[in-house]
């Protein structure tokens, strides 16, 4: 047997069938839109702007 | 030229403080200046009783040390005063021995002939703590220091294994004809004439990148002139008054490394700055090379708060470079602990949805080159961080966190921001169908290795059963697995147990799906995941397929069962 136990991470008798989501619903449309929101601000992050760049002189 | 005198040169702190030793090897400081010195009253605290318990010090003179000797020939030696070329160096021990005993256990270790011999490996691996040089130059007199790290020696009461010290490498340093291994990062003060903060950040940052062939070490006057022709208000470079991000930068390129520049007003998460700080220390501290935490030493509202403090302009602010070389995590073990943060972090930041590893981080050890090595630094709130500084008086009580200046080797093109906008789309599938029947939380930690380190720490993992097959063929798998020299892992756990580890290529395209492995250490867990993505894989929603980067099939493809 493995080493791991399943019964560390998940409830008794769970997951036994991979619990059905209707990515169709205008629910879940909205949720993906909002996920993909978050993801592409993750991305934004990288883009350090020229102008606040020069405000730090490292001079301490 | 006098020699070494063992009954004049070796000191016992309790008798001979520190700040009278520094005054007589320095001999061009005043003593009171000494005393009120913050790296001297860091020093006798990093190496007081609380700290490395320094009780012997073995003073070294016409010690000649590298860096500063290409400080002198570029700076010092044209100055009318006449500087000399070689400093002193200080050596600290701890130990139990009284002074007669150490001197004879000392006298004994430089002229033995086995230097493997369990007395001898005691002296350096255990007694000694390392050394400062003494530079020869008035007020600024700190140079090449080597102190070993809080958790060098497991038996010291400094010890704590929840202190993690990463940016550290084993100096091998000739001491009296012996070669004795220092497990540390090297520190200097600025000497405001070569170098300012800034510089010495580089300059710490550069010492274990250095160890690759293509990386330069340079000294500190050399850094700064790698920063640019002239200062960043067109004022001459030496003496040097700090350098810009944009210098920063360029010096740090100029020795084959790459930068990426991080600042706090062009922040746009929905969490706090200071977790972000935290994520990138974290993520990229398996390169071992320590980024650069940009500091406002004293923010505007902090001055304001103090009615003797005029409120100045932002445009200018009291800039300082400090590099990260370890930090303090709370452990995830203690979830009754890590809960009561969590719901604090979550009243703090609401909009904060997933669940990082990194933000157990609750303290960070930066060299702060106007303090010493390893200073404490304590996140706080937002964007807040408490340092030394603040023993200086109330306008330095509260910093801001500006920025984080990470360095990398030129093929790690993929940044850690790539791989946590992956992760928020991923977080998505796990919690719409498997949120209800986990125990606990899931939780995300997102680092970058070498691969052939995180190859090792899995084939060394207790969680594989030797004796099992199908764990013995999942390991060979893996082993067997061709990968670049840097892959990106993004962990997924259920509190504290890993569950599947997501493996990107570090090297990969922009834009492209570097998707190159994914595996577990539960079959059921990982295979219930690969019937999540086969049972969606036919979605012809964009919105949805976007969080397989349009690519559900590579997916499936990089899942090992």
């Amino acid at each position: 047997m493995p080493k791991t136990n399943i019964n560390t991470i998940l409830k008794k008798g769970s997951a036994t069938r991979v619990k059905n989501v209707d990515y169709s619903s205008l629910a879940k449309k909205r949720e993906l839109e909002q996920v993909k929101q978050k993801s592409e601000t993750a991305l934004q992050n990288k883009e350090v702007s020229i102008q606040k760049l020069s405000r730090f002189v490292i001079k301490k | 030229m006098p020699g070494f005198d063992i009954n004049k040169d070796v000191f016992e702190l309790s008798k001979k403080p520190l700040v009278d030793i520094l005054f007589e090897a320095n001999g061009k400081t005043d003593k009171q200046f000494i005393k009120e010195k913050t790296h001297i009253r860091f020093l006798l605290d990093y190496l007081g009783r609380k700290g490395l318990d320094a009780n012997y010090a073995v003073l070294e003179e016409n010690y000649v040390n590298k860096d500063y000797l290409k400080d002198y020939s570029t700076y010092y030696s044209t100055c009318f005063e006449s500087y000399p070329k070689t400093g002193s160096r200080l050596h600290f021990f701890s130990t139990q021995l009284t002074l007669e005993q150490f001197k004879k256990r000392f006298f004994n270790v430089i002229i033995a002939k086995d230097g493997d011999s369990t007395k001898i490996k005691e002296f350096w691996d255990e007694y000694y703590l390392g050394y400062i040089v003494v530079k020869p130059i008035p007020n600024l007199f700190v140079g090449f220091t080597l102190l070993k790290h809080y958790n060098y020696n497991s038996n010291k009461k400094c010890f704590d294994s929840t202190r993690i010290y990463w940016g550290i490498k084993n100096y091998k340093k000739h001491i009296f004809g012996t070669e004795v291994n220092i497990p540390s990062l090297a520190f200097q003060e600025q000497d405001q004439n070569v170098a300012a903060c800034a510089t010495i950040a580089i300059w710490s940052m550069l010492q274990i990148a250095a160890e690759d062939y293509y990386v330069n070490l340079q000294s500190p006057s050399e850094i700064t002139q790698n920063g640019g022709v002239v200062s960043f208000n067109g004022n001459r470079l030496l003496p040097n008054k700090g350098l810009s991000v944009l210098q920063m930068s360029q010096a740090v390129t100029q020795n084959n490394l790459v930068t990426e520049v991080r600042e706090r007003t062009d922040y746009k998460g929905d969490a706090s700055f200071n977790l972000y700080i935290k994520k990138l220390i974290h993520a990229y501290s398996n390169l071992r090379i320590p980024p650069i935490l940009i500091i406002n030493l004293s923010p505007p509202d902090q001055k304001a708060s103090n009615s003797d403090v005029e409120l100045e302009d932002e445009s200018e602010f009291d800039g300082h470079a400090v590099a990260v070389s370890g930090y303090k995590m709370r452990p995830l073990g203690d979830i009754r602990r890590r809960n009561r943060l969590l719901k604090r972090v979550s009243k703090l930041f609401k909009d904060e949805s997933i669940t990082w590893k990194a933000d157990l981080i609750e303290k960070i050890y930066a060299h702060d080159d106007q303090w010493g090595p390893f200073a404490r630094m304590t996140f706080s709130g937002k964007d807040r961080i408490n340092t030394s500084w603040e023993l200086t008086g109330a306008k330095y009580k509260l910093s801001r966190t500006e920025g984080l200046l990470v360095a990398v080797y030129p093929k790690v093109r993929v940044a850690y921001d790539d791989i946590e906008s992956k992760v928020i789309r991923l977080n998505n599938i796990f919690v719409n169908h498997l949120q209800d029947q986990i125990k606990g939380d899931f939780v995300w930690d997102i680092q970058i290795f070498y691969s052939d380190d995180f190859k090792t720490i899995i084939r060394t993992s207790d969680k594989f059963d030797s004796k099992n097959s199908y764990d013995k063929r999942l390991l060979f798998t893996l082993q067997t697995k061709s990968l670049p020299k840097y892959i990106w892992v993004a962990t997924l756990q259920i509190e504290e147990q890993q569950a599947l580890h997501f493996i990107y290529d570090a090297t990969g395209l922009s834009g492209s799906n570097i998707i190159l492995s994914i595996f577990g250490y539960f079959p059921r867990f990982t295979r219930i995941f690969k019937q999540i993505l086969e049972r969606h894989q036919n979605i012809r929603n964009t919105t949805f397929t976007y969080i397989f980067d349009y690519d559900i099939r590579a997916y499936i493809i990089a899942i090992i069962d």
